[in-house]
Parts: structure tokens; sequence; C-alpha cells
């Protein structure tokens, strides 16, 4: 059974009180929230997303309340609940749906040490995968976003996965997150693309989330070999181009941009320095989202051949 | 060597990579700097025995040039907590 197959009453009674248990990659998560752009956010991006049966284990609950006291009159404020804590600060209230996705991310990264987990997007093609990482601003996510709307399969735009025991990248298969003048880059490049409401303010600008195409969701069990490590970034006015790039630098930017390459030690290093020796090392600069899809499009091809 | 290190190694042309257990730590460097390392890994040397060594492995000529730069070398592996200075 999927999301949208609930009614919208339904939805909201299960966000009320035992939660609503979606699955997403290989993680369950119980979301639990009174707050109603939380219950629209989910049915707009998460519709086709499998929930989960009662008794099946729940890997993370995540709880979105309103936060009490006075100031909740003037200024109603939202507040992410994990076991008992509250490890973010609290948000204004219309920040409630891009909160929820962050906490999840923040539930991923802190915990899932069954994975080797990486702050980087990746998407795939032909079976193999391209790990982006790089800082905020560099332009990841718009381009993540780009090539999924041109045929490459979103793995994740925030969190690579790689599991310990083959390498292979499971997908964790969330709404990407957008923020700024990349929204108006998105709908420009990618008209049909489904966002949601824009969220204004928030620590990152203005953020917002698009849907994972659905036929994506229906792979979501397929996982795939690192190929590629890019690290991208947006330069006005660059022509989009590749640049070899050191393997031994491009491991150890890796090391510094996974959440847990030191908590896994020597496993870690071996695994991440695996990975590099079968993936080709590239920098890469962009301003022309169709330019940089072309060039993407290109090494898959070469790929194929 | 510093008795704590125990490295773990990868190469790729020449772009060197060691993973220290003890510490948890990964380190990047070049193929003199990785001689140099690798050569007390395996048994400790003074320095003009270790110049010699790295002479011979990287067929460079054991000059003053080669003393300089692996004294820089070496100072840069000590302040890292790879090796250690033994006093007689």
């Amino acid at each position: 059974m999927i999301l949208s197959q609930l009614s919208t009453v339904e939805v909201r009674n299960r966000l009320h009180c035992a939660g609503l248990v979606i699955r997403t990659g290989p993680f369950n998560f119980r979301i639990r929230s009174t707050i109603e752009s939380v219950a629209q956010g989910l049915a707009l991006l998460y519709p086709d997303y499998p929930l989960v049966e009662d008794g099946q284990f729940v890997d993370f609950t995540v709880n979105l309340s309103r936060s009490s006291g006075l100031r909740r009159w003037w200024h109603p404020q939202v507040r992410f609940v994990y076991d008992g804590e509250s490890p973010f600060a609290v948000l204004p209230l219309d920040h409630a749906f891009p909160l929820m996705e962050w906490a999840m991310n923040w539930c991923i990264s802190t915990q899932a040490h069954h994975y080797l987990t990486l702050h980087a997007a990746v998407v795939e093609r032909e079976g193999c995968a391209v790990i982006m990482p790089a800082p905020p601003g560099s332009g990841k996510s718009t381009l993540c976003a780009g090539l999924v709307s041109r045929g490459w399969r979103l793995l994740s735009d925030e969190l690579t996965l790689i599991s310990l025991a083959d390498s292979l990248i499971s997908p964790l298969g969330r709404p990407i997150s957008l923020k700024n003048q990349s929204l108006d880059v998105i709908r420009n490049f990618a008209p049909d693309v489904c966002l949601n409401q824009v969220t204004h303010d928030t620590s990152k600008g203005s953020v917002s989330h698009m849907k994972v195409p659905t036929e994506h969701l229906l792979r979501i069990e397929e996982r795939a070999t690192p190929r590629w490590v890019i690290f991208p970034q947006y330069v006005p006015l660059a022509k989009a181009e590749l640049t070899p790039r050191s393997k031994a630098n491009s491991m150890l930017e890796l090391g510094r941009n996974s959440f847990n390459y030191t908590v896994h030690g020597l496993t870690g290093f071996e695994l991440l320095s695996d990975m590099i020796s079968a993936s080709d090392c590239y920098d890469f600069r962009y301003s022309q989202l169709e330019e940089a899809v072309s060039v993407f499009d290109q090494l898959a091809l070469k790929e194929r051949a | 060597m510093n008795a704590l290190v125990a490295l773990h190694w990868r190469d790729w042309n020449g772009e060197w990579v060691a993973f220290d257990v003890g510490s948890g730590q990964t380190h990047q460097m070049n193929t003199l700097t990785a001689t140099v390392l690798l050569l007390l890994e395996a048994a400790s040397a003074s320095m003009s025995e270790l110049a010699a060594q790295v002479a011979e492995v990287l067929s460079v000529p054991n000059d003053l040039a080669l003393s300089a730069a692996l004294s820089s070398i070496l100072d840069g592996l000590r302040a890292a907590g790879l090796i250690e200075t033994l006093t007689q």
C-alpha cells in the first residue's frame, strides 16, 4: 500500500496519533505531527512511497510538534523531537516541512552506521553511479535536479549510502532540496517538475523540495555501482567542463564529506579507497544546466560503449 | 616509527594515502614522503642511512638537495606523530 491510497482524513489521523510510517529507501520513518503543512507536503511529495505495516521495525520516529508557551499565540513555532530530545532549535511554524526533511537527514547521518554515509548527491545511469560531493552553494542539488529531470535516476541529493559489505550504493529516493535562485533555474529547465510550496527566510534562504519521479521510486531496491566521483561547482559563465582530479585528494575529500568515515576506521578506509580505485575522479565547472547534463550524458555513453 | 602507528597504504600512480589505525587519521603524501615512511616502517635508520636508501630506491642522487628535502619531510612526519627521533 502507498501513501496516496490513504484518504486525506486517514493521513491526518495517522500523523496526529500513532504516526504515519513510510519507507524511504532502506529506512522506515514514523512521522508524527499535527501541523497541516507537514500533511500537505507529504501528500504532494510522498504519494508513491510505501506505507509500512503495523508491527514492522521502524528505524526512526520524527516528531514535529508545535512549541508550547505564550509565544505560540503570536509567533507559532515548530520543534523536532527525537527520543525525547530536541536536537535542533525551534523554528517558525511555516518551516515545519523543510524541518521534517532536515530531521530525516539528521536521523540517517547520525545513526545509520551500517552504511558509510557521504554528504553527497548521487545519481545513476546504466547501473553506474556518479557521486557528487560539494559544499553548500556549489550547485550540487541544482545539478542533481537537472540530471534527474533528464533521465538520470535519483539515488539521493544529500546522502550517499555505501554498503559496508559490497560497496554498492543504496537509493534513498527522497525529495530534492532546492533553494533560492536554483528554484527558478529548475522551474525554467524542467517546467513539469513538482515542487512543494516555497518556505522563505530559513537558515538556507528560500527553500522547497522537488518530487522524485514515480519511476525512480519503482526501482528503489535497485542499487548502483560507484563509477565516477565528480566535484561540481557552479561558476557564472563557465563552459561545462570536466577536469581529471587527484585520486588521493578525492579520497581525502570524500572522507571529509563523510558523516561516519572515522567511525568505521580501517573498514572505512578500505571501502573508500577501493571505491576511488574503481572510479574516475573529476572536478566539474558549469554555468548552464543544459550543457552540464550533456557532459554527463557523454560520460554515460562512453561507459555503455 | 612511532610505536602506536600502524599504517595501511594505497597508491594511485604516485599519489599515496596512508591510514593510521592508531589515530584513525588518513594522510596524503607524494612518492618521496611515502618512500621515507615505508623505509622507516621497515626499519629505523639514521639520517645518512635513510638518505642512502631513498637515493637507491628512487634512483636519485644522494646529495645536499635530497638531505634538505628529507629533513623537511622528517619534520612533517614527526609533527604528524608518525615518527619519533630515537635518542642514543
